[in-house]
Protein backbone atom coordinates (compact mmCIF):
# COMPACT_ATOMS: atom_id res chain seq x y z
CA UNK A 1 0.00 0.00 0.00
CA UNK A 2 1.56 3.02 -1.13
CA UNK A 3 1.38 5.88 1.45
CA UNK A 4 -1.11 8.03 -0.91
CA UNK A 5 -3.19 5.46 -0.35
CA UNK A 6 -2.60 5.28 3.36
CA UNK A 7 -3.91 8.91 3.92
CA UNK A 8 -6.44 9.83 1.07
CA UNK A 9 -9.62 10.28 2.84
CA UNK A 10 -12.12 7.52 1.86
CA UNK A 11 -15.26 10.72 1.53
CA UNK A 12 -13.15 11.92 -1.05
CA UNK A 13 -11.97 8.42 -2.32
CA UNK A 14 -15.84 7.70 -3.30
CA UNK A 15 -16.18 11.06 -5.12
CA UNK A 16 -13.50 10.37 -6.93
CA UNK A 17 -15.19 6.78 -7.90
CA UNK A 18 -17.75 8.33 -8.65
CA UNK A 19 -16.69 11.09 -10.72
CA UNK A 20 -14.78 8.01 -12.86
CA UNK A 21 -18.09 7.14 -13.83
CA UNK A 22 -19.24 10.59 -14.93
CA UNK A 23 -21.15 11.56 -12.01
CA UNK A 24 -21.02 15.54 -12.46
CA UNK A 25 -22.00 16.68 -8.77
CA UNK A 26 -19.22 14.66 -7.44
CA UNK A 27 -17.05 16.08 -9.42
CA UNK A 28 -18.63 19.28 -8.30
CA UNK A 29 -17.96 18.15 -4.69
CA UNK A 30 -14.33 17.53 -5.58
CA UNK A 31 -13.63 21.11 -7.40
CA UNK A 32 -15.50 22.76 -4.00
CA UNK A 33 -12.85 21.09 -2.04
CA UNK A 34 -9.65 21.80 -4.09
CA UNK A 35 -10.73 25.14 -5.86
CA UNK A 36 -8.77 27.36 -2.91
CA UNK A 37 -5.79 25.23 -3.03
CA UNK A 38 -5.79 25.25 -7.01
CA UNK A 39 -6.32 28.85 -7.25
CA UNK A 40 -3.54 29.32 -4.80
CA UNK A 41 -0.93 27.45 -6.77
CA UNK A 42 -1.61 29.05 -9.71
CA UNK A 43 -1.97 32.92 -8.32
CA UNK A 44 1.23 32.33 -6.36
CA UNK A 45 3.25 30.86 -9.49
CA UNK A 46 1.72 33.52 -12.00
CA UNK A 47 0.95 36.50 -9.79
CA UNK A 48 -2.66 37.30 -11.40
CA UNK A 49 -5.18 36.43 -9.61
CA UNK A 50 -8.18 36.70 -12.62
CA UNK A 51 -5.60 34.56 -14.59
CA UNK A 52 -5.02 31.73 -11.80
CA UNK A 53 -9.01 31.69 -11.52
CA UNK A 54 -8.81 30.61 -15.00
CA UNK A 55 -6.19 28.66 -14.93
CA UNK A 56 -8.13 26.96 -12.05
CA UNK A 57 -11.38 26.60 -13.86
CA UNK A 58 -8.54 24.93 -16.73
CA UNK A 59 -7.44 22.67 -14.64
CA UNK A 60 -10.78 21.23 -13.49
CA UNK A 61 -11.86 20.66 -16.78
CA UNK A 62 -8.86 18.78 -17.90
CA UNK A 63 -9.00 17.05 -14.48
CA UNK A 64 -12.58 15.72 -15.26
CA UNK A 65 -11.51 14.74 -19.06
CA UNK A 66 -8.70 12.99 -17.60
CA UNK A 67 -10.22 11.90 -14.32
CA UNK A 68 -10.81 7.91 -15.66
CA UNK A 69 -7.08 7.05 -15.85
CA UNK A 70 -6.46 8.71 -11.88
CA UNK A 71 -4.90 5.97 -9.93
CA UNK A 72 -4.51 6.86 -6.29
CA UNK A 73 -0.96 6.13 -6.40
CA UNK A 74 -0.56 9.94 -5.91
CA UNK A 75 -2.66 11.68 -3.77
CA UNK A 76 -6.04 13.34 -5.93
CA UNK A 77 -4.73 16.81 -4.41
CA UNK A 78 -1.08 16.64 -5.88
CA UNK A 79 -2.33 15.25 -8.94
CA UNK A 80 -4.66 18.31 -9.17
CA UNK A 81 -1.63 20.67 -8.84
CA UNK A 82 0.24 19.02 -11.27
CA UNK A 83 -2.43 19.95 -13.40
CA UNK A 84 -2.46 23.68 -12.34
CA UNK A 85 1.41 23.91 -12.64
CA UNK A 86 1.62 22.37 -15.78
CA UNK A 87 -1.62 24.95 -17.34
CA UNK A 88 0.18 27.89 -15.41
CA UNK A 89 3.72 27.49 -16.80
CA UNK A 90 2.04 26.75 -20.55
CA UNK A 91 0.34 30.06 -19.39
CA UNK A 92 3.76 31.93 -18.48
CA UNK A 93 5.46 30.31 -21.77
CA UNK A 94 2.59 31.65 -24.01
CA UNK A 95 2.71 35.28 -22.24
CA UNK A 96 6.81 35.19 -22.43
CA UNK A 97 6.42 35.72 -18.31
CA UNK A 98 6.45 39.80 -19.20
CA UNK A 99 5.31 39.89 -15.08
CA UNK A 100 5.90 43.60 -15.09
CA UNK A 101 7.33 44.28 -11.53
CA UNK A 102 6.23 47.92 -11.58
CA UNK A 103 2.79 47.52 -12.75
CA UNK A 104 2.69 45.06 -9.45
CA UNK A 105 2.90 47.59 -7.12
CA UNK A 106 0.86 49.70 -8.83
CA UNK A 107 -2.00 46.99 -8.75
CA UNK A 108 -1.10 46.43 -5.01
CA UNK A 109 -1.34 49.83 -4.05
CA UNK A 110 -4.90 50.17 -5.21
CA UNK A 111 -5.51 46.54 -4.29
CA UNK A 112 -8.16 47.65 -1.98
CA UNK A 113 -8.81 49.72 0.84
CA UNK A 114 -8.04 47.54 4.19
CA UNK A 115 -4.30 47.35 3.63
CA UNK A 116 -2.43 50.14 4.36
CA UNK A 117 0.76 51.46 2.47
CA UNK A 118 3.44 49.69 4.34
CA UNK A 119 1.86 46.57 3.89
CA UNK A 120 1.11 47.03 0.27
CA UNK A 121 4.74 47.40 -0.31
CA UNK A 122 5.98 44.35 1.49
CA UNK A 123 3.00 42.76 -0.07
CA UNK A 124 4.23 43.63 -3.70
CA UNK A 125 7.91 43.24 -2.20
CA UNK A 126 7.33 39.57 -1.49
CA UNK A 127 5.41 38.70 -4.57
CA UNK A 128 8.02 40.06 -7.01
CA UNK A 129 10.65 38.01 -5.19
CA UNK A 130 8.71 35.00 -5.84
CA UNK A 131 7.99 35.74 -9.18
CA UNK A 132 11.59 36.66 -9.85
CA UNK A 133 12.41 32.89 -9.12
CA UNK A 134 13.07 30.90 -11.78
CA UNK A 135 9.84 28.80 -12.40
CA UNK A 136 10.99 25.26 -11.23
CA UNK A 137 12.07 26.31 -8.05
CA UNK A 138 9.14 29.11 -7.60
CA UNK A 139 6.78 25.56 -7.92
CA UNK A 140 8.74 23.90 -5.66
CA UNK A 141 8.52 26.68 -2.96
CA UNK A 142 4.79 27.70 -3.69
CA UNK A 143 3.81 23.98 -2.96
CA UNK A 144 6.07 23.62 0.03
CA UNK A 145 5.21 26.93 1.98
CA UNK A 146 1.65 28.03 0.73
CA UNK A 147 0.52 24.50 0.34
CA UNK A 148 2.22 22.64 2.78
CA UNK A 149 2.83 19.20 0.59
CA UNK A 150 5.88 17.23 1.65
CA UNK A 151 8.89 16.57 -0.21
CA UNK A 152 7.33 13.10 -1.60
CA UNK A 153 3.93 14.75 -2.42
CA UNK A 154 6.13 17.66 -3.88
CA UNK A 155 8.09 15.25 -6.00
CA UNK A 156 4.70 13.22 -7.31
CA UNK A 157 3.09 16.51 -7.77
CA UNK A 158 6.02 17.65 -10.26
CA UNK A 159 7.40 14.04 -11.13
CA UNK A 160 10.86 15.07 -9.84
CA UNK A 161 13.38 13.23 -7.57
CA UNK A 162 13.23 14.25 -3.47
CA UNK A 163 16.66 15.56 -4.06
CA UNK A 164 15.59 17.77 -6.69
CA UNK A 165 13.30 19.01 -4.37
CA UNK A 166 15.27 19.94 -2.01
CA UNK A 167 18.09 21.46 -3.68
CA UNK A 168 15.32 23.87 -5.51
CA UNK A 169 14.16 24.39 -2.53
CA UNK A 170 17.08 25.93 -1.02
CA UNK A 171 18.01 27.87 -3.48
CA UNK A 172 14.50 28.77 -3.55
CA UNK A 173 15.11 29.82 0.09
CA UNK A 174 18.06 31.51 -0.43
CA UNK A 175 17.28 33.42 -3.30
CA UNK A 176 14.01 35.06 -1.21
CA UNK A 177 16.58 35.65 1.74
CA UNK A 178 18.42 37.72 -0.90
CA UNK A 179 15.79 40.06 -1.63
CA UNK A 180 13.94 40.33 1.36
CA UNK A 181 17.14 40.80 3.13
CA UNK A 182 15.90 43.64 5.46
CA UNK A 183 12.62 41.99 5.86
CA UNK A 184 13.79 38.95 6.77
CA UNK A 185 16.44 40.35 9.78
CA UNK A 186 13.17 41.98 11.09
CA UNK A 187 11.23 38.98 10.78
CA UNK A 188 14.53 36.77 12.74
CA UNK A 189 14.40 39.74 15.70
CA UNK A 190 10.33 39.29 16.14
CA UNK A 191 10.61 35.23 16.18
CA UNK B 1 28.06 16.40 16.98
CA UNK B 2 30.11 19.17 16.03
CA UNK B 3 29.43 19.82 12.49
CA UNK B 4 27.27 22.17 11.44
CA UNK B 5 23.75 20.78 9.73
CA UNK B 6 23.72 23.69 7.17
CA UNK B 7 22.78 20.58 4.71
CA UNK B 8 19.90 19.11 6.59
CA UNK B 9 18.37 22.19 8.15
CA UNK B 10 15.65 22.68 6.10
CA UNK B 11 14.76 19.15 5.95
CA UNK B 12 14.41 19.54 9.74
CA UNK B 13 12.57 22.48 9.58
CA UNK B 14 10.15 21.58 7.29
CA UNK B 15 9.40 18.38 9.54
CA UNK B 16 11.00 15.85 6.94
CA UNK B 17 13.80 13.68 9.40
CA UNK B 18 13.04 11.18 11.26
CA UNK B 19 15.14 8.86 13.73
CA UNK B 20 18.66 9.25 13.85
CA UNK B 21 19.17 12.49 11.95
CA UNK B 22 16.16 13.69 14.09
CA UNK B 23 17.83 13.18 16.92
CA UNK B 24 21.28 14.05 15.56
CA UNK B 25 19.67 17.55 14.46
CA UNK B 26 18.13 18.33 17.69
CA UNK B 27 21.35 17.54 19.74
CA UNK B 28 23.29 19.90 17.54
CA UNK B 29 20.57 22.83 17.69
CA UNK B 30 21.04 22.64 21.20
CA UNK B 31 24.71 24.02 21.24
CA UNK B 32 24.76 25.53 18.20
CA UNK B 33 23.93 29.33 18.26
CA UNK B 34 25.09 29.36 14.38
CA UNK B 35 22.35 26.75 13.39
CA UNK B 36 19.86 28.04 15.63
CA UNK B 37 20.30 31.32 13.51
CA UNK B 38 19.60 29.66 10.45
CA UNK B 39 16.61 27.67 11.42
CA UNK B 40 15.41 31.60 12.97
CA UNK B 41 15.33 32.57 9.29
CA UNK B 42 13.96 29.93 7.65
CA UNK B 43 10.85 30.29 10.11
CA UNK B 44 11.59 34.02 9.35
CA UNK B 45 11.30 33.41 5.36
CA UNK B 46 8.14 30.93 5.47
CA UNK B 47 6.12 33.81 8.15
CA UNK B 48 7.01 36.41 5.25
CA UNK B 49 5.63 34.27 2.40
CA UNK B 50 2.44 33.41 4.41
CA UNK B 51 1.60 36.54 5.38
CA UNK B 52 1.59 38.10 2.02
CA UNK B 53 -2.10 38.25 0.79
CA UNK B 54 -3.90 35.45 -1.11
CA UNK B 55 -5.67 36.05 -4.33
CA UNK B 56 -8.62 38.64 -3.83
CA UNK B 57 -11.76 39.89 -5.81
CA UNK B 58 -11.88 35.76 -7.10
CA UNK B 59 -15.22 34.48 -7.68
CA UNK B 60 -17.73 33.26 -4.96
CA UNK B 61 -16.75 29.48 -4.55
CA UNK B 62 -20.56 28.20 -5.57
CA UNK B 63 -20.32 30.24 -8.97
CA UNK B 64 -16.60 29.08 -9.44
CA UNK B 65 -18.11 25.61 -9.38
CA UNK B 66 -21.24 26.25 -11.45
CA UNK B 67 -19.05 27.82 -13.92
CA UNK B 68 -16.95 24.63 -14.47
CA UNK B 69 -19.65 22.29 -14.43
CA UNK B 70 -21.38 24.43 -17.05
CA UNK B 71 -18.40 24.01 -19.08
CA UNK B 72 -17.73 20.10 -18.58
CA UNK B 73 -17.44 18.20 -21.77
CA UNK B 74 -19.94 15.91 -22.01
CA UNK B 75 -16.99 12.91 -22.40
CA UNK B 76 -13.96 12.37 -20.34
CA UNK B 77 -11.12 10.05 -21.69
CA UNK B 78 -11.71 6.87 -21.42
CA UNK B 79 -8.84 4.29 -19.18
CA UNK B 80 -6.24 3.24 -21.91
CA UNK B 81 -7.48 -0.51 -22.09
CA UNK B 82 -10.97 0.59 -23.17
CA UNK B 83 -9.73 3.43 -25.46
CA UNK B 84 -7.32 0.45 -27.16
CA UNK B 85 -10.84 -2.34 -27.07
CA UNK B 86 -12.78 0.63 -28.48
CA UNK B 87 -9.78 1.54 -31.21
CA UNK B 88 -9.58 -2.12 -32.43
CA UNK B 89 -13.02 -2.56 -32.11
CA UNK B 90 -13.56 0.81 -34.90
CA UNK B 91 -10.48 -0.76 -36.71
CA UNK B 92 -12.13 -4.24 -37.03
CA UNK B 93 -13.21 -4.10 -40.81
CA UNK B 94 -9.84 -3.23 -42.04
CA UNK B 95 -8.54 -6.19 -39.95
CA UNK B 96 -11.40 -8.39 -41.40
CA UNK B 97 -10.60 -6.97 -44.98
CA UNK B 98 -6.55 -7.62 -44.27
CA UNK B 99 -7.21 -11.32 -42.96
CA UNK B 100 -9.85 -12.32 -46.08
CA UNK B 101 -6.61 -10.63 -48.50
CA UNK B 102 -4.16 -13.04 -46.80
CA UNK B 103 -5.71 -16.03 -47.12
CA UNK B 104 -6.24 -15.02 -50.81
CA UNK B 105 -3.07 -14.51 -51.10
CA UNK B 106 -2.17 -17.72 -49.45
CA UNK B 107 -4.27 -19.40 -51.76
CA UNK B 108 -3.12 -18.15 -54.68
CA UNK B 109 0.71 -19.23 -53.68
CA UNK B 110 0.13 -22.41 -52.81
CA UNK B 111 -1.95 -23.16 -55.41
CA UNK B 112 0.99 -21.67 -57.47
CA UNK B 113 3.34 -24.12 -56.11
CA UNK B 114 1.33 -27.05 -56.27
CA UNK B 115 0.99 -26.17 -59.95
CA UNK B 116 4.95 -25.89 -60.33
CA UNK B 117 5.36 -29.14 -58.53
CA UNK B 118 2.64 -30.99 -61.20
CA UNK B 119 4.77 -29.33 -63.39
CA UNK B 120 8.19 -31.06 -62.07
CA UNK B 121 10.33 -27.87 -61.48
CA UNK B 122 11.13 -28.20 -57.95
CA UNK B 123 12.07 -31.72 -58.34
CA UNK B 124 14.85 -30.15 -61.79
CA UNK B 125 15.90 -27.54 -59.45
CA UNK B 126 16.76 -29.42 -56.71
CA UNK B 127 18.81 -32.24 -59.22
CA UNK B 128 20.92 -29.42 -60.73
CA UNK B 129 22.33 -28.02 -57.40
CA UNK B 130 22.76 -31.54 -56.90
CA UNK B 131 25.04 -31.30 -60.09
CA UNK B 132 27.30 -28.54 -59.25
CA UNK B 133 30.81 -28.85 -57.61
CA UNK B 134 31.07 -28.91 -53.55
CA UNK B 135 32.36 -25.62 -52.93
CA UNK B 136 29.30 -24.13 -55.04
CA UNK B 137 26.99 -25.99 -53.17
CA UNK B 138 28.47 -24.38 -50.03
CA UNK B 139 28.14 -20.75 -51.90
CA UNK B 140 24.95 -21.40 -53.00
CA UNK B 141 23.86 -23.40 -49.74
CA UNK B 142 20.67 -20.59 -49.38
CA UNK B 143 19.82 -21.30 -52.67
CA UNK B 144 20.08 -24.99 -52.82
CA UNK B 145 18.04 -25.19 -49.23
CA UNK B 146 15.50 -23.31 -50.82
CA UNK B 147 15.02 -25.04 -54.05
CA UNK B 148 15.05 -28.31 -51.30
CA UNK B 149 12.22 -26.88 -49.41
CA UNK B 150 10.37 -25.60 -52.53
CA UNK B 151 10.37 -28.90 -53.62
CA UNK B 152 9.10 -30.71 -50.60
CA UNK B 153 6.55 -28.03 -49.69
CA UNK B 154 5.27 -28.83 -53.25
CA UNK B 155 5.32 -32.43 -53.16
CA UNK B 156 3.11 -32.37 -49.82
CA UNK B 157 0.89 -29.49 -51.51
CA UNK B 158 0.08 -32.27 -54.16
CA UNK B 159 0.09 -35.01 -51.80
CA UNK B 160 -2.35 -33.91 -49.77
CA UNK B 161 -4.81 -31.97 -52.27
CA UNK B 162 -6.59 -35.07 -53.40
CA UNK B 163 -10.37 -34.14 -55.63
CA UNK B 164 -12.26 -34.49 -51.95
CA UNK B 165 -10.15 -32.22 -49.85
CA UNK B 166 -9.99 -29.72 -52.67
CA UNK B 167 -13.36 -29.54 -52.75
CA UNK B 168 -13.93 -29.15 -48.91
CA UNK B 169 -11.02 -25.90 -49.07
CA UNK B 170 -13.28 -24.45 -52.44
CA UNK B 171 -16.45 -25.06 -50.56
CA UNK B 172 -14.71 -23.32 -47.55
CA UNK B 173 -12.88 -20.67 -49.07
CA UNK B 174 -15.88 -19.66 -51.57
CA UNK B 175 -18.96 -19.84 -49.45
CA UNK B 176 -18.10 -20.10 -45.64
CA UNK B 177 -15.36 -17.98 -45.33
CA UNK B 178 -17.40 -14.55 -47.22
CA UNK B 179 -19.70 -15.79 -45.20
CA UNK B 180 -18.08 -15.47 -41.73
CA UNK B 181 -16.12 -12.17 -43.12
CA UNK B 182 -19.86 -11.21 -44.04
CA UNK B 183 -21.22 -11.70 -40.96
CA UNK B 184 -18.83 -10.17 -38.97
CA UNK B 185 -18.98 -7.16 -40.72
CA UNK B 186 -22.32 -6.87 -40.18
CA UNK B 187 -22.47 -7.61 -36.59
CA UNK B 188 -19.60 -4.40 -36.35
CA UNK B 189 -22.11 -2.21 -38.92
CA UNK B 190 -25.18 -3.31 -36.29
CA UNK B 191 -22.72 -2.29 -33.26
CA UNK B 192 -21.53 0.94 -35.04
CA UNK B 193 -25.30 2.00 -35.59
CA UNK B 194 -26.18 1.37 -32.07
CA UNK B 195 -23.54 2.97 -30.87
CA UNK B 196 -24.16 6.32 -33.40
CA UNK B 197 -27.74 6.25 -31.93
CA UNK B 198 -26.90 6.62 -28.34
CA UNK B 199 -24.37 8.80 -28.71
CA UNK B 200 -26.73 10.83 -30.33
CA UNK B 201 -29.11 10.66 -27.72
CA UNK B 202 -26.83 11.46 -25.31
CA UNK B 203 -25.43 14.96 -27.40
CA UNK B 204 -29.16 16.02 -27.43
CA UNK B 205 -29.00 15.64 -31.28
CA UNK B 206 -32.38 13.17 -31.43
Amino acid sequence: MTKAMQISDPEEQQLIEQAQMGDRQAFADLVNRHRKGVINVAYRICGDAGQAEDIAQETFLRAWQHIPKYRPQALFRSWLYRIAANMTIDHLRSKKETVNIEMLALQSRDAGPELRLVEKERAAAVQQAVLGLPIASRQVLVLREYEQLSYQEIADTLEIPIGTVMSRLNYARKSIKLSLERMVEEKCLSI
Amino acid sequence: MSEHINEWLPAYYDGELSGLKLRQAEAHLKECEACREKLNELQAISSILQESPAASGLTPADKFTAQVVLRLPRSQMQPGWQHTLQRGWQALPLGLFAGWAFIKSALIVTMGLAAVQRLGFGKSLDAAFQQISKADQIQAGGYRFTAAAFNRMGQYLVGSFNPGSLFGLDIFLKFVLPAAIGLAYLIWLMSWWRAQEVNDYKNGTV
